[in-house]
């Protein structure tokens, strides 16, 4: 499988990358998953979304994305409120229990798959439900001066 | 898609007209002579080669050029159809989530459990109801209550890739699933519900220094 493209996060202002995919876990708890659109084999979940950690709590706070209708073939915008109805602006992610993983500073080592590219460093925060408990930074390695910076995918297949 | 079409058509017309150019030049060199010293049956049998190579191509190329159209000219969806066909499979039965009576646990009791996951956030960003905008799924659940039936909870673990019901098949494996089920008399699960998937432990990251925030 081809190295995804993260998900966004937001920690006091500053944005992250997320390697962690907190809505995947409510659409399987929910036991249904919306038909999103996806042309790029970097993004097969077919969606981007942004988090928000705030007074140590996990909200999802954006989505980009369409949906599929398999029926006539056409796409909508995916937007918060379609996905939780009367909640246009900030969902609280209750369902989530787990670890996100904030990959930090540079390159060093590149899976061509998922998440699995390794970085200078991982922020962990321990989060249950949807309540953060605690966070750890978990030191990898140092890259070379000249590894890319941030979460790397290097090449995907567009149709 | 455009760019691959014309790839391979380009390569398909290069191979023939190589295997062409190919043919004839191992003709000459196998006969080690010139075209006028043939006899008329080997001008006869070397044009027939050519002719068949001619006819090959004149009778294949068609399946390239409606290939090629079917690329161009289909409209998007019906690719995109396609491709999402190809791409999220639907798991066989067999594969699919399931709770074994071992999996079960001690009985609970609806209100209790009701009790318990009343939601809260001081942001609004939640129905402050039994297990928050996953609500509807409990009411679907305890619908499942019948008479004589009870709720009891369950946890099982999972690792292979194609166990999770939802289609994702990279998403879940690996990881601890615990929920509700409800049980008949006779102590039969009559419907379940995940409502936990938890990573279980796995060593995919080095060991390394790890510091608390």
């Amino acid at each position: 499988m081809t190295a995804q493209f993260s998900e966004i996060i937001l920690i006091d202002g500053t944005e992250h990358s997320l390697c962690t995919e907190p809505l995947e876990y409510y659409f399987g708890l929910a036991g249904k998953r919306p038909n999103f659109d996806f042309n790029c084999t970097a993004l097969y979940r077919g969606y981007v979304g942004t988090w928000q950690v705030l007074h140590d709590r996990l909200y999802l706070v954006g989505i980009r994305g369409e949906i599929f209708h398999q029926e006539d073939g056409t796409t909508s915008q995916v937007t918060l409120n379609s996905l939780f109805p009367g909640y246009p602006e900030r969902v609280f992610a209750h369902w989530f229990t787990g670890e996100l993983r904030i990959p930090q500073g540079k390159l060093l080592e590149y899976h061509h798959g998922g998440f699995n590219s390794e970085y200078e460093r991982d922020w962990f925060m321990t989060v249950e439900q949807g309540v953060v408990l605690a966070q750890r930074i978990k030191v990898n390695g140092i890259a070379p001066s000249d590894a890319p910076d941030g979460v790397v995918v290097n090449a995907a297949t567009y149709f | 898609m455009a760019s691959l079409t014309l790839f391979c058509f380009s390569l398909y017309a290069v191979f023939t007209a190589l295997a062409c150019i190919y043919c004839a030049y191992d003709e000459l060199k196998q006969s080690r002579v010139k075209w006028h010293e043939l006899s008329l049956r080997e001008k006869g049998a070397s044009l027939f080669k050519g002719l068949c190579l001619v006819v090959f191509f004149a009778l294949t190329w068609p399946i390239i050029l409606v290939f090629a159209l079917v690329q161009e000219f289909l409209p998007e969806r019906f690719l995109r159809v396609f491709y999402r066909g190809k791409m999220f499979k639907t798991e066989p039965e067999d594969h699919q989530f399931v709770v074994l009576p071992e999996h079960l646990g001690g009985v609970l009791d609806v209100g209790a459990i009701e009790q318990a996951s009343l939601v809260h956030d001081p942001l609004d960003s939640a129905p402050a109801v039994p297990f928050g905008h996953l609500h509807i799924r409990w009411l679907e659940l305890r619908g499942q209550i019948k008479q004589g039936c009870h709720l009891r909870e369950f946890s099982c673990s999972y690792r292979q890739a194609f166990d999770q019901p939802w289609g994702m098949p990279f998403s879940f494996a690996g990881h601890q699933y615990a929920g509700l089920a409800v049980v008949n008399a006779e102590g039969q699960i009559v419907s379940h519900w995940v409502t936990s998937v938890l990573p279980l432990p796995d060593n995919h990251f080095r060991s390394s220094q790890q510091v608390a925030l």
